[in-house]
């Protein structure tokens, strides 16, 4: 299976520039985060100010799950409430197709 | 049908772009606390007290919270050293605050005060150094590091503020006395922190930690620091943002420029040697390093005209933002030193968008800071009684020098646009 296509097609199968699309990218983004957080990635964004979270520098893997949640992160809090919004006005005011 | 396909995309990047015109320059008011939560004029703002639980967790010596503390000696055995710094100048200021809470913060303070000592005595003054410590000799023999002789001093300064300590009382003054000794045989009045690297951050504590010594004990450095500020002014600023310069040798010879790592810090130690200059360091610093994006606030750690490159203090440089770690820390310091509330708002913004929080009962830590930064933050939330006790008494005494005004009762600061 694809991976990246299945994270980044709509959970619907609607197409992107759809109220239903927008609000499903949105949510993908969000799931995204909700898992990167429950997973205790929250504790590794010390990457952030030059800390390893392991207390050893080298530490290659530690370091990407911390940029992964920072990732994540920005994404869920400034692109995934754009999606909403988005998905709010193409609902309210686009013409049916 | 391919009409169709094209007014659906249009009409879908329009509502995008309408999504982030809405959303982006409102998303800052989830982060913007009430300033009460941060910074009081009496008692310990509810942030200070969840952070400073969390550290005295780690002083506790609870399960793996100093693993917390060795997390940051696998990078920087310096960060270890400001960690305890910090924490001990915020529990003076905090029982400054609460007299009532002293009883029980004073034997921490005693504790990490200690314990420091110790390790600097027995492991030898490199052990909180970086390792090029050792890659030269220090210029003034024997090896002392004003990184180590400033900070410890304005532990034991400010631990003996809130209670005389008669142990501190000799040691205090034996730090006071060497670095003042070293300064005077310095052609720029500044001293080593490493091998013929003088640190502006590192001798304006240790001036900081002079004048709260001359409070304590009666004794009068006004005509060093007098000098102090003369030769700064003449030979350690940079010409072009008028900042003073951060890193120079013995002889005053550049390292490096104006850094926001330093300066922050150095406005805020000097705000209580000559209150005139300190507030022009600090508004320099504010004109050219502060950021304001979005509501949010943060510095970067170089000034656009004399740019610099990354090292351990400016932290990892977050791309397209600039923005330092490290100077953004230290800037809460200065802002909260000249009170300067729009600043502050601003950073505890960007503190709770970028910072992490992570909230435990009564507790609370940033993952994305460390214990040094934790520390930090802490203190510019409580900072300013010690200060103004100390300005206190040199406003009555007959120095030539203006005495600092109280730095929690806000210095009148005009911010030039």
């Amino acid at each position: 299976m694809n991976i990246w296509k299945t994270l980044t097609s709509s959970l619907s199968g609607a197409p992107v520039c759809s109220p239903r699309g927008f609000f499903d990218r949105a949510v993908m983004l969000l799931i995204l985060f909700a898992l990167c957080h429950f997973a205790g990635l929250r504790e590794y964004t010390c990457v952030i100010s030059g800390t390893s979270p392991t207390g050893d520098p080298a530490d290659i893997a530690a370091n990407i799950l911390g940029l992964a949640y920072f990732a994540t992160y920005a994404l869920a809090l400034l692109l995934a409430p754009v999606f909403l919004i988005a998905s709010i006005l193409l609902r309210l005011f686009a013409r049916p197709s | 049908m391919d009409d169709r396909a094209g007014y659906s995309r249009l009409a879908g990047l329009v509502a995008l772009l309408a999504g982030a015109v809405i959303w982006l320059p409102l998303f800052h008011l989830l982060f913007v606390e009430n300033p009460e939560v941060y910074r009081t004029e009496a008692g310990i703002p509810p942030k200070a007290k969840a952070l400073a639980a969390s550290h005295i967790a780690i002083w506790a010596d609870e399960a793996g919270s100093r693993a917390e503390i060795e997390k940051m000696r696998g990078r920087n055995a310096e960060w270890d050293f400001m960690a305890r710094s910090f924490f001990v100048w915020s529990l003076a200021n905090m029982a400054l605050r609460e007299p009532g809470s002293a009883s029980a913060t004073l034997p921490i303070m005693d504790r990490i005060i200690d314990e420091t000592v110790r390790l600097e005595r027995d492991r030898g003054p490199f052990f909180f150094l970086m390792p090029y410590a050792g890659s030269a000799p220090f210029r003034m023999q024997p090896v002392r590091s004003i990184f180590l002789d400033g900070e410890i001093a304005l532990m034991m300064g400010l631990r003996r503020l809130v209670s005389e300590h008669a142990g501190y009382r000799a040691q205090l003054r034996e730090r006071v006395d060497t670095m003042v000794e070293r300064m005077e045989k310095s052609p720029i009045l500044c001293v080593e922190s490493y091998p013929n690297e003088c640190w502006l951050f590192c001798n304006s504590i240790g001036l900081a930690a002079i004048r709260v010594s001359d409070h304590l004990d009666g004794t009068d450095h006004g005509d060093l620091f007098r000098r102090w500020v003369e030769t700064a002014k003449k030979k350690l600023i940079e010409p072009k943002t008028g900042l003073l310069l951060s890193a120079f040798t013995l002889d005053g010879d550049v390292m490096d420029g104006p850094e926001g790592s330093s300066i922050w810090l150095a406005a805020h130690c000097l705000s209580l040697i000559d209150p005139a200059f300190a507030a022009d360091q600090y508004l320099r610093a504010r004109q050219y390093l502060r950021v304001r994006l979005a509501g949010f606030d943060y510095a970067w750690e170089w000034p656009r005209e004399c740019p610099g490159s990354g090292d351990v203090d400016s932290g990892p440089i977050i791309p397209l933002l600039d923005l330092s770690a490290g100077s953004t820390g230290l800037a809460f310091v200065g802002a909260a030193t000249f009170g300067d509330g729009e600043f502050l708002q601003g950073l505890h913004a960007a503190l709770e968008l970028g910072g992490f929080p992570i909230r435990n009962r009564d507790r609370l830590k940033y993952a994305g800071s460390n214990a040094v930064g934790d520390a930090v933050l802490l203190y510019s939330m409580v900072l300013g009684p010690a200060w103004d006790v100390v300005a206190s008494s040199l406003s009555r005494s007959s120095s030539a020098l203006p005495a600092a005004s109280g730095s929690h009762r806000l210095l009148p600061v005009e911010v030039q646009p």
